[in-house]
């Protein structure tokens, strides 16, 4: 057992080293512990990402509001827009197989007889 | 210097010419049409654009026989009225309310019967027609029991106020046929028709075409 211990000695490539100087390996300690204390980046990143995850839904839910409460830009088919028409009547749009427009008013006190 | 300035100036007068004819519509063809289910009347000669749009919507309309009632053209201005006549000398009068964006137009188009007041609502509107009805039945049984009296003068009133009464009834029963709001290009034709949902054996169709 002793013969292998000084046999590695023997053979270390280090053995003829010169060690690390008093004030150096203090430096190096001094350096660990600030680093140790200090907040590391991985903290302060999961600290912000709830922050802007609800900063996010805040916006998009100020986006759906808005536009919610704004009218639609393409007409939908029914009543017109600001006309006086009265309960009762109802109106329809559809396409022709050849592409013609029909806008149909269906009026239940219409009386084309008289 | 002179010649620049000139063709300079005949270029913007050109181009305010150009923009002008762009912008002038050349108005727009309503034809009136009553649609039946029952006859068998051919269709009178249409515009080849009218003729096209309605033989497109014979096939989804339950009506056999379209007779056209009453043709008009009119200027393709912001507002326009006109006045169409129908069958058994019922009239009709169309306002054409058109906002032009290029090559697009934007139409109102109202059909009333004359001396029709939107803003009242059919329910009152009916109504109304319910009393009339009642004083015109009041003074036509006042007139028979009158008949063989000879008191000519006494007839005479009567007479005169059924004769208000019946105006107060057409009147009364005048209403807001159609009012519709739609896109249309130049030189479409859209079909705006008006019927009732159940019992529906006749419908009022208006063909309008943006011309060209």
């Amino acid at each position: 057992m002793n013969e292998i211990r000084e046999w590695l000695r023997a053979n270390d490539p280090l053995r003829d080293d010169p060690c690390l100087s008093e004030e150096h390996v203090h430096n190096i300690r001094q350096r660990l512990f600030q680093e140790a204390q200090q907040p590391t980046a991985s903290a302060s990143w999961d600290w912000r990402r709830p922050v802007i995850a609800v900063f996010a839904l805040a916006v998009l839910g100020a986006f759906g509001v808005v536009s919610m409460r704004e009218p639609a830009s393409v007409p939908e088919p029914g009543l017109p827009q600001g006309s006086e028409f009265a309960p009762g009547k109802r109106q329809l749009h559809f396409l022709a197989p050849g592409g013609t427009r029909i806008i149909w008013t269906v009026n239940d006190n219409l009386n084309l007889g008289r | 210097m002179h010649v620049r300035t000139l063709t300079c100036l005949v270029t913007v007068l050109c181009s305010v010419a150009l923009v002008e004819a762009q912008q002038h519509s050349r108005g727009f063809s309503v034809v009136l049409v009553l649609g039946e289910t029952q006859g068998s009347a051919a269709t009178a000669k249409l515009s080849p654009a009218a003729a096209r749009a309605l033989d497109d919507v014979k096939e989804l309309l339950p009506y056999k026989t379209f007779h056209v009632l009453d043709t008009l053209w009119m200027a393709g201005g912001t507002s326009s009225i006109g006045r169409l006549h129908g069958s058994s000398g019922q009239e009709y009068d169309i306002t054409l309310d058109v906002e032009r964006d290029n090559n697009l137009f934007e139409v109102r188009l109202r059909l009333d019967e004359p001396g029709a007041n939107p803003g009242i609502l059919d329910v009152a509107r009916l109504q109304m027609v319910g009393v009339l009805e009642q004083q015109r039945g009041a003074i036509e049984r006042e007139l028979a029991q009158t008949r063989d009296q000879a008191n000519l003068e006494q007839r005479q009133a009567l007479e005169q106020r059924l004769a208000n009464v019946r105006k107060q009834i057409a009147l009364a029963r005048a209403m807001r046929l159609i009012d519709s709001r739609f896109e249309m290009t130049s030189g479409e034709t859209v079909v705006v028709g008006t019927s009732r949902l159940r019992d529906s054996d006749k419908a009022l169709i208006v063909l309008l075409t943006a011309l060209r």
